[in-house]
């Protein structure tokens, strides 16, 4: 058997307690359908799928994970705190790479950066326990310790993947988990709380964490007073997600928002220009 | 808790709760378990030397009515002080899963609590723990749980009176079994078996070892070792030295103890009881067998020098051939499970009767320090007392490191036969995430 594929879960139906939110959503930005989200899910996880580069072949390289071999809706991962800030691992966007080594590639986000329906068509939150606020201590508590789980190792690997770079195979059939998902793995396992339940190796990834949610709920729900190892204070998951964007397509400098061809020419010198000071 | 609890599996797949403390004050203690429907008294905890306030150890039989392959948690209260969890078992299942639901056996030998990398192994342990995919049914702790000769550069120079030696041996259990980074975490989540092999004693017992210099000359200075060594390993890890022997479904699993009855004069591995235990094990099997043992099976015997100032391996015993002519002869598949080598490996072969017989060493889980292992493939051929074991034993390619490494060992009904898949996972995480670093498939 390949370790990558997720086994499968005992239930005969998706979770019902998950959501969809997709009609209707506004075309252009997820913050009105945040700012609406009901109360259990004001600090809850957060799951975005990006349409740059780096987020389409995050997408694509969970396919591995699936059944059907199609990318996944997912691309990265993180915890959305009451106060509107996001706690996360992020592969594309590293701010200072002068402090990953300290903060183990940890930052805190405002819940804005994942404002554009354009840039994250898929946006989800899902709630698999009573309360946050264990899971957000743990977070502080283990995040540090790079002994036990060293994040920059994950990114630089992930990077080689995402630029096509030396060893640019694909990380999670080596069981080299996306950065943030294996972040926040060990952040519920920390509090005795499983995120994966149908994985069997390390490769975490946001479609592990999808998948638990939408299929692994009669896990969540069977946990009782005598039985809850790996699920204690845990609740059926439930949820609301929009999916724009099912097939990951990806937003390159020769695309125009709606996917058809950008009128500027194509151009071989094409470098990142910086503006301001 | 001042008390940890360690669920054990014995013989005829009876779970029994274990538990132990360092505290004095709790020797007449009332202490209370539960299990499922179940609330008990525990048996009340007795000193393992009758001279020393500490460790206390008692064990007691769990006659819950626990649903076969359900987990539950175990809570303790000692008096009428709150009720605290105490740790988790799985009861034993009566049928073996297909690939999606495998039994799943952690395999560990080799834990030096002094090692360089000691502090690594229960994050390890607590990750596979963690995840429902991963998770042990039972664990077995294939020899050298504890290095009780180490630190060798004290060993080496000091010598000890018994009284010396029993507190000196209660530190080293209790720090393993009740620290926090120690082994006791991981006991306490799921069924343990533990099997025996030298270090639980000393290097190369019941021989001399050059790394203990209480051991050199004396046979009255290496019976009171053995005297205190061998109350620690009953009060902690088995009361006998009898084969134990349970079943999974169509598995049957045999623990065997071929150290602490061991002689001195290279004839006898265990006793006649023991092995004569093990013999109608095999021979009573109807479906494949896992025989765990301390040290290998495929290997030739060490050379004289070898094995006098190293390790005598079981070949060296004359006994050694009255257990290959047993296991030569078995009509099911067998797979032994050892450690001791500081390597890793899987070979097999086939046995007289076309059934598979299979070796997975899982080794080292801590490496004792300075005593690095080499990885060697398995010898083409055991031999002994004429007869062969098996014949050309194949070591397979996938499975080669001395990293520090538990093994997770999925066994499962694939069509009409049982398959085991062993996976080695290292305590170091490459790539600063953990994962199974190789893996392999037997069909047995």
């Amino acid at each position: 058997m390949d370790s990558r594929i997720l086994r499968s879960s005992p239930a005969k139906a998706p979770n019902p307690g998950i959501k969809d939110r997709t009609q209707g959503a506004d075309e252009r930005s997820n913050l009105p359908w945040l700012r609406k989200r009901p109360a259990e899910l004001k600090s809850a996880v957060l799951l975005v799928g990006g349409t740059s580069l780096a987020h389409f072949r995050t997408r694509c390289a969970q396919a591995v994970m699936r059944r059907d071999l199609l990318p996944s809706f997912w691309s990265q991962v993180g915890i959305l705190k009451e106060d509107d800030k996001v706690i996360t691992v992020p592969v594309d966007t590293l701010i200072d790479i002068s402090r990953v080594p300290d903060a183990n590639g940890v930052e805190i986000t405002p819940l804005g950066a994942f404002a554009s329906a354009r840039e994250y068509p898929n946006i989800a939150l899902l709630r698999f326990t009573e309360t946050m606020d264990n899971v957000i201590a743990c977070a502080a508590q283990i995040s540090p310790h790079r002994e036990q789980l060293s994040l920059p190792n994950l990114i630089v690997r992930w990077l080689t993947y995402i630029w096509a770079l030396g060893n640019d195979s694909n990380p999670l059939a080596e069981g080299i988990g996306v950065p943030n998902a294996r972040w926040l793995e060990s952040v519920f396992a920390a509090s005795d709380l499983e995120l994966t339940p149908g994985l069997s190796s390390g490769a975490s990834c946001p479609e592990a964490i999808w998948q638990a949610a939408l299929w692994w709920h009669e896990f969540y729900a069977a946990a009782a007073p005598d039985n809850a190892q790996g699920r204690r204070n845990a609740v059926r998951p439930s949820g609301e997600y929009i999916v724009r964007q099912p097939a990951a397509a990806p937003r390159g400098p020769r695309d125009a928002d709606d996917g058809s061809a950008a009128k500027k020419s194509s151009k071989e010198f094409n470098p990142i220009v910086r503006t301001g000071k | 808790m001042s008390i940890a609890i360690v669920p054990h599996l014995n013989t005829d797949g009876v779970m029994e709760l274990w538990s132990g403390s360092m505290d004095p004050a709790l020797l007449g203690s009332q202490i209370t378990a539960r299990v499922g429907p179940a609330t008990f008294a525990l048996q009340p905890l007795q000193r393992v030397f009758e001279d020393a306030v500490a460790p206390l150890v008692s064990r007691t039989t769990l006659e819950a009515d626990l649903d076969p392959g359900r987990e539950y948690e175990i809570f303790a209260r000692i008096g009428n002080a709150p009720e605290e969890r105490a740790g988790h078992l799985r009861a034993p299942a009566v049928a073996l899963g297909d690939r999606s639901e495998p039994f799943r056996v952690l395999l560990a030998s080799c834990n030096s609590r002094l090692g360089d990398n000691a502090r690594r192994a229960a994050p390890l342990l607590a990750y596979l723990n963690s995840k429902q995919s991963l998770r042990p049914h039972l664990k077995i702790w294939c020899g050298d749980q504890i290095y009780l000769d180490s630190p060798a550069s004290h060993y080496i120079f000091n010598r000890h009176s018994e009284p010396e030696l029993q507190e000196r041996h209660s530190e080293h259990y209790a720090a393993t079994w009740f620290g926090s980074d120690g082994l006791g975490a991981s006991f306490r989540e799921g069924l343990n078996v533990f099997c025996p092999d030298d270090h639980e004693l000393w290097n190369n017992a019941p021989f001399p070892t050059l790394i203990a210099s209480d051991t050199w000359f004396s046979d009255g200075h290496r019976r009171a070792w053995r005297r205190v060594a061998g109350k620690l390993y009953a009060g902690f890890q088995n009361p006998t030295t009898a084969p134990v022997k349970f079943k999974i479904g169509p598995l049957s699993f045999c623990i065997a103890d071929l150290r602490m009855d061991r002689d001195d004069a290279r004839r006898d591995l265990m006793s006649g009881t023991s092995l004569n235990s093990i013999e109608d094990w095999i021979a009573g099997l109807s479906g494949p067998g896992v025989l765990a043992i301390g040290q290998l099976l495929f290997a030739k015997p060490s050379g004289v020098l070898a094995g006098k100032f190293g390790d005598y391996d079981l070949q060296n015993y004359d006994q050694f051939a009255q257990l290959a002519a047993a296991i030569n002869g078995s009509q099911q598949s067998i797979a032994v499970l050892t450690g001791d080598v500081h390597y890793s490996r899987v070979a097999s072969t086939r046995l007289p009767s076309q059934k598979t017989l299979a070796e997975v060493i899982s080794s080292p889980l801590s490496l004792v320090k300075g005593a690095g292992g080499k990885w060697q493939a398995a010898p083409e051929r055991v031999k002994t007392n004429g007869t062969v074991l098996g014949g050309k034993i194949e070591t397979d390619a996938q499975i080669q490191t001395s990293q520090e490494s538990v093994a997770l060992l999925e066994f499962f009904t694939a069509g009409a036969s049982i398959a085991l898949r062993v996976q080695i996972w290292p305590v170091l995480p490459a790539n600063g995430t953990y994962g199974s670093m190789q893996e392999t498939e037997i069909l047995l």
